[in-house]
Formats: C-alpha cells, structure tokens, sequence
C-alpha cells in the first residue's frame, strides 16, 4: 500500500515544503477518515481524531526515521483516536446520536442496501473496536499481519488469533439473523 | 501441520499474506482436513464480504480536511528563551480554560503563599459562568510584585499568543475577529492540548516552574 512518494512527501514535508504535506494530506485523508469511521464508529470523532492526527505528522515529520509511512500514520490515528475515547470517557459524555445519524445510511439508501452488507455491518458493529480496526487495516488497506499489528501495537500472533475468531464469528452471525441483535448500530 | 496451527493461518492465506513455504505446508493440510478446509471455505465467504463492503466504502465521499486548520502556527521565534517556550505551553492551558474571549492581557492575583495568574482579552468579556482560567505557583510572592509582574510578562505573553493564533494572519484582525478564532481553535484543539497536558505531572510543574522563572527574569530585568 505504501508508495515510495509517501516517504518523499514526509521528508519534504520535514524539510519545511507545505505543498509536499498538503499533497500528503490529500492522498491519506480519505482513507484515514474511514479507517477512523469504522474502528470508532463516530463520524464526529474521526473527522477530530484525523485532523489531530494530520497535526501530529506534520509536527513530528523531522523525527520520521524511515519504516512503513502507513503504519506511522495509522498507528498515530489510533493512538489519537483511543485519547480522545479516553477523553470522553473521563468527561463522562454519552454517545452523540447526530454522529451516529451522520453515519447511518439514510432510510433510502439503507433500503437499497443489499441485505447481507447490511447484516455484515451490524456484526461489525458488535466486534471489538481494535478488531474492526484491524480487519479494516488489513481487507481495505491491504496491510499484511505484521504491518497491521505494529499500527495497533498488538503483537501479531495475539491479532492473528484474535482475527480468526472475529471472522468465525463473522461467519456464525451472518448465518444466524435472529442472534443478530438490536439493530441500532451503524457503519 | 497441525489443526490447531492450520486455522490461525487461514485468514491469512485467504488474505494472501504467507511466506510460500506456510501456504504450502496449510494447503497440504486443508487437502486432508475436511474440518478446516471447511473453515477456511467459510472464512473466505466473510472475507470476501468484507472486501466487498470495504469496496463499497471506499467509492463513498469522506470530508476532506482543511488545510488551514491542521498546518500549524509559525514556529516560535528562534530568540525567544526556552522556558518562554515552555511557557506557551501554559499559555494553552488557558485556551482550554477559558470563555470567549479571554486571551490577551494579564491578570494576576495574589494570596498568602500562591500567585495566580490569569489573561484575559482586553475589552472582551469572559463568557457568563466561566471561571477564571487561573495557575496556582507554590513558591511564596510578594503582593507588590503583582503590577511589575502584569506590566513585564503581558508584552511577552501578549507576543506568545500572537504566535498561537497565527500570528502572520492574525496581526490585520481585530480583536472580536481573533478571539472568535481563538474559540473556534481552543474548540478544535482541546483533546490535543488535553493530551500534552496529560503526559506527564512532571511536565506540568516544569512549566509552572517555567512561568514563574520568566517572571523573576523579568523582574531581574526591571532591578527588582
């Protein structure tokens, strides 16, 4: 996934080229937005913890020593995003149903909605946040294991172990509607 | 290869992501375990659902990021001493703490034994409800230091602050214009600040440390 641009952008950018992080902001923001939407299922804590996160790039861009620019990035997403999680936990804020509005399908899309990817995204929605994470990072972002774990900072046999059973469980829920659940949950 | 070390390994074959010699060695296996070879049929129906959705996904807008809010204010200037650089940082810590408009300007109160320090923005009034944004100094200061301390460190701070709100672009602005876009950034930029704030105890006293040495040179300055 990654190019040999990104590294050039980064060194650019450390080098003080606003056009090289802009370029860089421009590849990675739609990808990160979703990467963010999916594991945190906040439409209003992905856009925050993305624009966070894109400071904290640009801010640290002179330290960049080499190593994969994805895993950098998206290993700096998470840590950002479980921050703000924290945040708001110790805020004591409840969850933010316009967020949730804001990523739910819109009643006509949802009713085009082909019904498996419909059951699909409320399994997910039931997995651990790490675990969406990872299957995102791995199926959409075609991260390998050991790029995926070092970008959630879990070793990779315990992501290995722990991916096997999500996607059994995957398995086991599409298969069952009934043992699906509430259906009030969201990307 | 045996079951218990053949099914940890599908999803990664199914993503296509084992060394050769693995594959080979689970492919073998799956030949001549219908168990697993049943969960490796399975688990690819899910990952090829996934790909799907992520597909799906992908073709769906995402907001895009504005730039001019996450490229960061001009760096400080280089002939400002360290610890007024540490000093920005309480400087932030207002940001967080405060209403509307209190930015620029000084105030400081003090008690016996603490100092507490406070800016507010001139001519702008504090939002109704909101405390004081206030640092509290465990070093003992005299009462009558408080003007000389007000009238020594505003300019500095004043200079600081200019540099957070972006100093380049903001000099043109007038008052009620910065400190909306100072609310809007102290909004924006709460969870980060929150989050340098939160790195180390030792940190933060540095910092008060900081403010409180920046005063004494300033009055050192001024023959106090």
């Amino acid at each position: 996934m990654e190019v040999p641009e990104d590294r050039a952008l980064i060194e650019r950018t450390a080098r003080g080229d606003p056009g090289a992080f802009e370029a860089f902001v421009r590849r990675w923001e739609g990808p990160l937005y979703r990467f963010l939407l999916r594991a945190t299922r906040s439409a209003a804590l992905a856009e925050e913890a993305r624009q966070l996160t894109l400071v904290r790039i640009y801010t640290r861009a002179g330290g960049y020593r080499g190593g994969s620019v994805p895993v950098w990035l998206f290993r700096t997403a998470w840590t950002v995003a479980a921050n703000l999680r924290r945040d708001e936990a110790r805020a004591g804020a409840g969850p933010l149903p316009e967020t949730l509005a804001a990523a739910s399908p819109s009643p006509d899309r949802r009713a085009e909605e082909d019904e498996e990817r419909e059951a699909l995204r409320l399994a997910l929605a039931r997995l651990p946040e790490e675990t969406r994470a990872a299957l995102w990072l791995r199926i959409a972002e075609g991260m390998s294991l050991a790029e995926t774990a070092a970008a959630l900072a879990v070793p990779p046999s315990t992501l290995r172990y722990r991916l096997y059973l999500a996607l059994r469980r995957l398995k086991r829920e599409l298969d069952s509607p009934a043992g699906s659940g509430e259906r009030d949950a969201l990307p | 290869m045996l079951c218990r070390d053949a099914k940890f390994r599908i999803p990664d074959l199914r993503l296509g992501d084992l060394p050769p010699a693995e594959r080979a060695s689970l492919e073998q296996h799956l030949a001549e375990c219908p168990a697993c070879r049943q969960a490796a049929e399975e688990i690819g129906l899910v990952v090829d659902a996934l790909r799907r959705d992520a597909e799906s996904a992908a073709r769906g807008p995402a907001p895009l990021v504005d730039l001019d809010e996450v490229l960061p204010r001009p760096p400080l200037p280089a002939s400002l001493p360290r610890l007024v650089r540490l000093a920005a940082r309480v400087a932030a810590v207002f940001l967080v703490g405060v209403g509307t408009a209190s930015i620029f300007g000084m105030d400081v109160r003090a008690a016996a034994g603490s100092l507490t320090v406070s800016f507010a923005l001139p001519g702008a009034k504090r939002a109704e409800g909101t405390p004081a944004p206030l640092i509290e100094f465990a070093e003992p200061i005299g009462l009558a230091v408080r003007r000389e301390v007000e009238a020594t460190l505003s300019p500095a701070f004043h200079d600081l602050l200019l540099w957070m709100t972006g100093a380049e672009v903001q000099r043109s602005r007038d008052l009620s214009t910065i400190a909306q876009w100072v609310e809007d950034r102290r909004r924006r930029d709460a969870a980060a600040i929150a989050d340098v704030l939160s790195s180390t105890r030792e940190d933060l006293d540095l910092t008060r440390t900081a403010v409180f040495e920046v005063a004494g040179q300033a009055l050192r300055r001024q023959g106090w």
